[in-house]
């Protein structure tokens, strides 16, 4: 078994964060996504929410009932628990998600910066870009934005020195060793090589959802940890699927294959 | 039924206590900056149950506004000291006040860089995102979940018929007599606050003002300090209303209720949570000097303030308070 290299603080009175090497590294994510299932599974009270990020997890908890160092205790008994080792696999299922993204020259703003920072021909680029299969590490920066690892290091690449004002809704950019999709239209300074005409994240209908609980999970179609894979598309292709949701778009190409 | 935000000058949104449980989908959790005045003023109206997300409220932060009822309320000004007039009849803020149909409630002017809470008795039917009515800046919601309140606004809002008791004051604790635009706020120690090479005491040497590139989301503050990092980035991590980022070779940002989940610069401290309703009277051009605090002194002081106002709600009010919790 690995030893784990950690180090406990409290982020606030009400917040207590563990937190691993500053690495970005699958094992590292599965591990604290392992762990927060595990803390959750236990229902200890007093502990309300926990957030996953790619070296720490938080814990928000009440401070009027359980105070930091009984938590901290807790978790660091549950950290030397043979279930728990780095190495270990995750239960939660994984699901694949397929992103359709369209990388036709107008809708890819960062082609000749991509071309003259890794050498490639765009549709080398393009290639490489739907090969891989990419991990979920976290969501966060907006709404629904998803940080996908895995990216082909022929493709790593430095953000943008000053970022878009505006970048649209749909966007697929890369930035250093990841990629990711722009759930919202905002300021951004990720290089942008296509658009996926999907909607990721449906603001709409989240007005309809009640408070308590899951409801809030069932809102969210794509997890950590899910994997993401795009395929190209063309122009036309784009238009066409412009605003599909990207549950009924994965149901779309199951009924046809 | 309800209410019509006849004038909604540049600042007036529908506020509760936010999004507590979202931020792992990115969703920020928005909410008031200063839970006791919106508890209280929910207090003179009758509400003493805040489970969440607690009754929604307006969040005015410049006049003039104007609001006509359509039906009989009751409804009471917390915050700010201001000029408040019901028909041209001038009244106090910090008591129960009822509004007949027809009437016109008019809040001229607030003072600098102040926020009034405006609780308004009945069943509000606004726009809900995610389990609360809090406008987000951030994310495209819907209606009012999602934007300010423009001029001519319909609320709904269902009159209840509750009998509820007039309170013609509240006490010195729960007013505003005095805000000044230097404010020391007390902070924690923040993660990469190491990052810093520097005695950590060197931070509290000058002033951090508030720029105008400000928002609910975040004050951006400038200073003269100018820390040396001991390492030039770091990866995207939590943060939460209170941090304070610090760019490297750039200038520190104070993040408030309406900011994003993650982000990438060193996270140097936080205000304690008994010092985060302060924020909501500051703005452009007032000055800030940090002080820090021990985790035990935060949570000291953070006791001691909740006991506080516990104590002065119970003497005052027929109901006790329940479920209210100084979370951001």
């Amino acid at each position: 078994m690995k030893p784990i290299d950690y180090r406990i603080f409290a982020f606030s009175e009400n917040t207590l964060t563990l937190q691993l090497d500053p690495i970005i590294l699958e094992s590292q994510i599965r591990f604290l996504y392992r762990l927060k299932s595990t803390i959750l599974a236990k229902k200890w009270p007093s502990v309300y929410e926990i957030l996953v990020t790619f070296h720490e997890l938080s814990i928000i908890f009440d401070c009027r009932s359980l105070s930091f160092e009984d938590l901290q205790e807790s978790v660091e008994e549950l950290i030397g628990t043979a279930e728990l080792t780095v190495d270990g696999d995750t239960d939660q299922e994984v699901n694949q998600y397929a992103i359709p993204v369209c990388y036709d020259e107008e809708l890819a703003l960062d082609k000749d910066r991509m071309e003259n920072q890794t050498g490639l021909d765009y549709s080398e680029i393009v290639h490489l870009h739907q090969q891989g299969n990419y991990i979920i590490y976290m969501i966060g920066f907006l709404p629904g934005f998803m940080y996908l690892g895995g990216l082909n290091k022929k493709l790593h690449c430095n953000r943008l020195k000053i970022p878009r004002q505006n970048v649209s809704t749909g966007s697929v950019g890369i930035a250093g060793e990841q990629t990711g999709i722009y759930p919202m239209e905002s300021p951004g300074g990720w290089n942008i090589v296509g658009r996926t005409p999907l909607t990721i994240f449906d603001f709409d209908t989240s007005s309809r959802l009640q408070s308590s609980g899951t409801a809030f999970d069932e809102a969210v179609q794509i997890r950590p940890l899910d994997k993401i894979n795009f395929v190209a598309i063309s122009k036309s292709q784009f238009e066409e699927l412009q605003g599909m949701n990207v549950m009924d778009y994965q149901k779309s190409i199951h009924k046809s294959q | 039924m309800g209410i019509v935000i006849t004038k909604a000058g540049w600042h007036t949104l529908v506020m509760d206590q936010g999004r507590k449980f979202t931020r792992h989908l990115g969703i920020p959790s928005s909410g008031v900056l200063d839970l006791f005045q919106y508890w209280w003023a929910n207090g003179l109206i009758g509400h003493f149950d805040f489970s969440h997300p607690g009754p929604p409220v307006l969040e005015i932060g410049s006049g003039p506004v104007q609001i006509e009822f359509e039906n009989d309320h009751n409804f009471a000004l917390t915050g700010s000291i201001g000029d408040y007039f019901l028909d041209g009849e001038r009244i106090s803020s910090h008591c129960t006040h009822f509004a007949r149909k027809h009437q016109r409630l008019r809040i001229d002017s607030i003072g600098r860089h102040g926020t009034v809470y405006l609780a308004i008795g009945g069943n509000w039917l606004v726009d809900m995102a995610y389990g609360s009515a809090s406008m987000d800046l951030l994310s495209p919601f819907p209606g009012t979940s999602g934007n300010l309140l423009k001029n001519n606004t319909h609320i709904e809002i269902i009159p209840n018929d509750n009998e509820i008791i007039q309170f013609k004051s509240s006490p010195d604790y729960v007013q505003h007599s005095y805000r000044s635009s230097h404010q020391v706020l007390r902070l924690t120690a923040g993660p990469e606050l190491n990052l810093i090479d520097h005695n950590k005491n060197t931070l509290l040497q000058d002033d951090f003002t508030i720029t105008p590139a400000s928002n609910r989301m975040a004050y951006r503050l400038e200073t003269n300090i100018t820390p040396a990092f001991r390492k030039p980035s770091m990866i995207s991590s939590i943060v939460m209303p209170g941090t304070i980022q610090w760019p490297v070779g750039g200038q520190p940002i104070l993040l408030l209720p309406n900011c994003q989940t993650t982000g990438g610069y060193p996270r140097i401290g936080k205000v304690i949570d008994a010092d985060m309703w302060q924020l909501a009277y500051m703005g452009s051009g007032d000055k800030i000097r940090f002080k820090w605090h021990s985790r035990s002194q935060a949570l000291f002081v953070r006791q001691y303030q909740s006991g506080q106002f516990t104590r002065i709600w119970n003497q005052t009010f027929p109901h006790p308070i329940k479920n209210h919790w100084l979370l951001y």
